[in-house]
């Protein structure tokens, strides 16, 4: 195409990374804060921070299998499913909970989960509707106000332009090993290709692991062929071949009443050597096709694939259980999934793998704020003249402050809408979600108009200044605060404060940064009010 | 990356010339590579899981998994090589060809 192969390689690295970089902006920020999906929801539900039901011990479970079932037959008997979800060190509580049937327009019907406190005799029902960890996971590949499957379609076209833009910037970085170690600071585009290069370098092996399990984990929606010719399309006889505890049974619509769940306890102590469980979870309670699944907590296993026991409802008999060793195929997808989800990493592992996520994004951001700074270097004597930037020039810096800016304020929005809404709000979920999305339409309009460092130094500076202060929103709306966490050993409190100092933090250094690169900018460029980055 | 500023500059200017110049044989190469790369990544997904030696299941599982392996590679040679006609003929005739035997298979 180009008169060499390092020259194509060149333009395909730039258009591939260029066209889709905005969206994986955001798949890569709300992925990475996914990794923290759980701990980020229980900070959304400061009732669940104090006086309840928080230690797994194997002997009590029996009779608060027996309260559950009580319980939920009285509360929720026409329910499509009740969970019954034991403490674990990511769900640090009981929980019942179970899923309505759903209403007219709807896929699935909505969730409800209680927590018990902390003497175990109480139910606590005032817990505040949110979404919390589980928005930010389910934008990441889901998007927002998009119908889901669009969506997926869009983020895997992303995906695979982050894929080919991996290997083509591997083929056109000619001296990896050396510029790893050199960086050149306040030189201008020269500072951020160095940047550019560090990122993508050091986390190399987690943004192709991230890039391909990203495409694995959809692939039935992507390349669904081989299921198409090998099983006619019929993709559940494929899922069930793979492991047969996926079968889904439709509901027969006959009554019949549910086996007493606490009696099936010593079977499945005696299959899985009394390991801890994770949740047990029954569907179409009372109904005559009902199964009852006993999730075991896989914990640090890397495995993605939860480990079941299915039992009939009505009998109580034993169907079926995950094997114990899985095929080659089946443990690698297994793997790429684990790998993707980092489900079974300790919290520094899962820390390793955030910042990972980060790196990524940091390596988005440059790849396009290197091309916008080439923009404005092309047009440098038209805008010298005083004639207004191209629309290129217009879209690639407003989409650049609106994003790179806008995602960490508009997430900032949406931690304090969890806590600053009024608490009897219709539809508070979604209003924390809309939160998200006012805040970073704010951005994306003044962007319109001012995209001068003066504005970004102002958006970031807002960022900071939010996220910096979420351990005060925490200690002021939550039952207990920072120091009180550490104390009571809640580390999952503890961390999500954490992450926002050090969020803010980071922001406030962009900030100051900006600062001087605006210095740069004035000694060498005639129209420093226009000066942008 | 060792070009000096100036050096790269000329190339901008030389890039922009030809875009212009052949927007064309661009295009063309864009879709080979998005349709046809996807074609061959499809192709080779539905042989893979007919010809490997395993289970049906784990055929199929182990077929969609390396698909996209091809679907890059696809991509990678379509910008990559020097003749946009080689390009076409590859990616759009071996879909072609390997769908025509795994017809003539049954």
């Amino acid at each position: 195409m180009k008169d060499s192969f390092f020259r194509s390689m060149t333009w395909l690295h730039t258009w591939a990374g260029l066209l889709v970089c905005w969206v994986l902006l955001l798949i890569f920020f709300a992925g990475s804060l996914s990794y923290f999906r759980h701990e980020t929801s229980l900070w959304f539900k400061p009732e669940l921070h104090a006086g309840v039901y928080r230690d797994y011990r194997a002997e009590a479970l029996a009779p608060q299998v027996r309260q559950a079932q009580d319980y939920l037959s009285r509360q929720a008997p026409g329910a499509r499913s009740w969970s019954i979800e034991f403490p674990t060190q990511r769900h640090p509580y009981l929980s019942y909970g179970w899923q309505k049937p759903p209403l007219p327009g709807q896929r699935r019907g909505d969730k409800l989960e209680l927590a018990v406190s902390a003497d175990g005799q109480r139910v606590i029902s005032q817990i505040r509707d949110s979404r919390g960890g589980d928005f930010l996971y389910r934008l990441h590949f889901d998007l927002h106000y998009l119908p889901p499957l669009y969506a997926r379609y869009l983020v895997g076209f992303c995906t695979l332009f982050m894929l080919i833009a991996l290997v083509s910037g591997i083929v056109i970085h000619k001296r990896i090993f050396k510029d790893f170690f050199s960086f050149r600071r306040g030189k201008g585009n020269r500072s951020w290709l160095d940047v550019h290069n560090l990122s993508s370098v050091l986390a190399l092996p987690y943004h192709l692991m991230i890039t391909y399990s990203g495409l694995i984990t959809l692939m039935f929606i992507y390349m669904p062929w081989a299921i198409q010719s090998q099983y006619q399309g019929d993709r559940d006889s494929f899922l069930r071949e793979l492991n047969p505890v996926r079968v889904q049974l439709a509901a027969s619509g006959r009554a019949a009443p549910l086996f007493d769940i606490d009696k099936l306890l010593p079977q499945v102590a005696a299959h899985w050597q009394a390991q801890a469980l994770d949740k047990i979870v029954i569907s179409d309670p009372g109904d005559e096709h009902s199964r009852i699944k006993v999730y075991l907590n896989t914990g640090r296993s890397i495995t993605d694939e939860p480990r079941v026991m299915v039992f009939d409802g009505v009998s109580g008999d034993l169907l079926q259980a995950s094997p114990e060793q899985f095929s080659a195929a089946m443990s690698t997808y297994d793997t790429f999934m684990a790998l993707h989800t980092a489900r079974f990493a300790d919290p520094m592992l899962r820390l390793l793998f955030f910042c990972c996520g980060l790196l990524g994004y940091a390596m988005v951001a440059t790849g396009t704020l290197m091309w916008a700074r080439k923009l404005r270097q092309q047009e440098q004597k038209q805008l010298a003249k005083g004639q207004a930037a191209s629309l290129g020039l217009r879209l690639v810096e407003g989409l650049n402050l609106s994003v790179i800016a806008g995602l960490p304020l508009a997430t900032a929005a949406f931690f304090y809408a969890n806590r600053l809404l009024p608490p009897g709000l219709e539809q508070r979920a979604q209003w924390e979600v809309h939160g998200f999305f006012i805040a970073w339409g704010c951005v994306a309009l003044t962007a319109l108009v001012d995209r001068s460092v003066n504005s970004w130094r102002n958006w970031l500076l807002l960022a900071a200044g939010l996220w910096g202060l979420l351990p005060v929103l925490n200690a002021l709306t939550s039952p207990s605060d920072l120091l009180h966490n550490v104390l009571s050993r809640q580390w999952a409190l503890v961390g999500v404060d954490l992450m926002g100092l050090v969020f803010g933090c980071g922001l406030f250094y962009a900030a100051t940064k900006l600062r001087a690169d605006k210095a740069v900018w004035r000694a060498k460029t005639p129209v420093p009010s226009r000066a942008s980055l | 990356m060792t070009h000096s500023p100036d050096n790269k500059r000329r190339q901008g200017c030389r890039d922009t010339q030809a875009l212009a110049a052949g927007a064309m044989p661009l295009v063309a190469r864009i879709a080979a590579a998005i349709f046809g790369g996807y074609a061959c990544s499809a192709v080779f997904c539905v042989a893979l899981a007919r010809l490997l030696p395993l289970s049906k299941a784990d055929s199929t599982l182990t077929a969609m998994m390396s698909s996209f392996v091809l679907y890059a590679v696809a991509v990678i040679y379509a910008f990559g090589a020097t003749s946009v006609w080689r390009v076409w003929g590859l990616l759009a005739g071996l879909p072609l060809l390997c769908y025509a035997l795994l017809q003539l298979l049954g």
